[in-house]
């Protein structure tokens, strides 16, 4: 590779990023797969991502619409339904409920300087 | 934050889970779902919206990949059938196996024009 040409760093996100492709990856093995190619990884962290980004920016746009700030169930209900998506409580329950479910500890956090 | 609406024929509506998800933790951390979604504009003082949105993703993107392993396994199986059985076959999840199972969600994948 010429000395020139660099490659280019990935935007900023690179910590969540790799949270991100940590829970893709933990699916994928709950689902029975052993191994993940690169692109497909790369794919669905991407697509969580952007569904997660998604999200919040339709809740926020139903939340304004109503003319308030704080965002309530039936907003989250409204963006979710927008996207397509089946709001389902007893799918949703069963899903978060399963005993399969794999678990990342929450990052560390640095204890604030003394002053 | 009421919504009593939302009740479905079990009997358990939106507003129960709701309750539920006071004390429960996504298997994301809520850091880095709450990361995602202050970037878009939103901002709760309630948890459990940020919980419920990324509850959402999580299942979104698990229904993809477990749909997928179906089709691997229909696809091995179809390979496999005439010849002796495998043992401990390994699965690898490729864009073959995901390219079909995102087109049935509605989303196209078009590989990059040169793409090598």
């Amino acid at each position: 590779q010429p000395n020139h040409i660099k490659m280019v760093e990935p935007p900023m996100n690179t910590s969540r990023r790799k949270m991100i492709q940590h829970v893709v990856s933990l699916f994928a093995q709950e689902g029975g797969f052993h191994t993940v190619e690169k692109p497909v990884l790369e794919l669905l962290t991407e697509m969580f991502q952007a569904s997660l980004f998604e999200f919040g920016r339709s809740t926020r746009m139903f939340t304004e619409l109503a003319g308030r700030v704080e965002p309530t169930v039936g907003d989250v209900t409204m963006a979710l339904i927008d996207m397509g998506f089946k709001v389902d409580p007893v799918g949703l329950r069963n899903y978060s409920r399963r005993h399969t479910r794999p678990m990342i500890p929450a990052p560390q956090t640095l204890p604030l300087p003394k002053r | 934050n009421s919504s009593q609406d939302s009740s479905d024929s079990t009997g358990f509506a939106l507003s129960d889970l709701l309750m539920q998800l006071e004390d429960y933790s996504p298997t994301i951390p809520d850091a880095v779902a709450n990361h995602y979604l202050h970037m878009a504009g939103f901002e709760s003082s309630d948890p459990r919206m940020s919980r419920l949105l990324s509850l959402a993703a999580q299942k979104f993107i698990s229904d993809i990949v477990n749909e997928a392993f179906q089709q691997c396994k229909l696809k091995g199986q179809v390979v496999t059938a005439g010849k002796a059985k495998v043992k401990d076959k390994k699965y690898v999840l490729t864009m073959e196996d995901l390219i079909p199972v995102l087109n049935e969600h509605g989303i196209a994948i078009r590989k990059p024009p040169y793409y090598t």
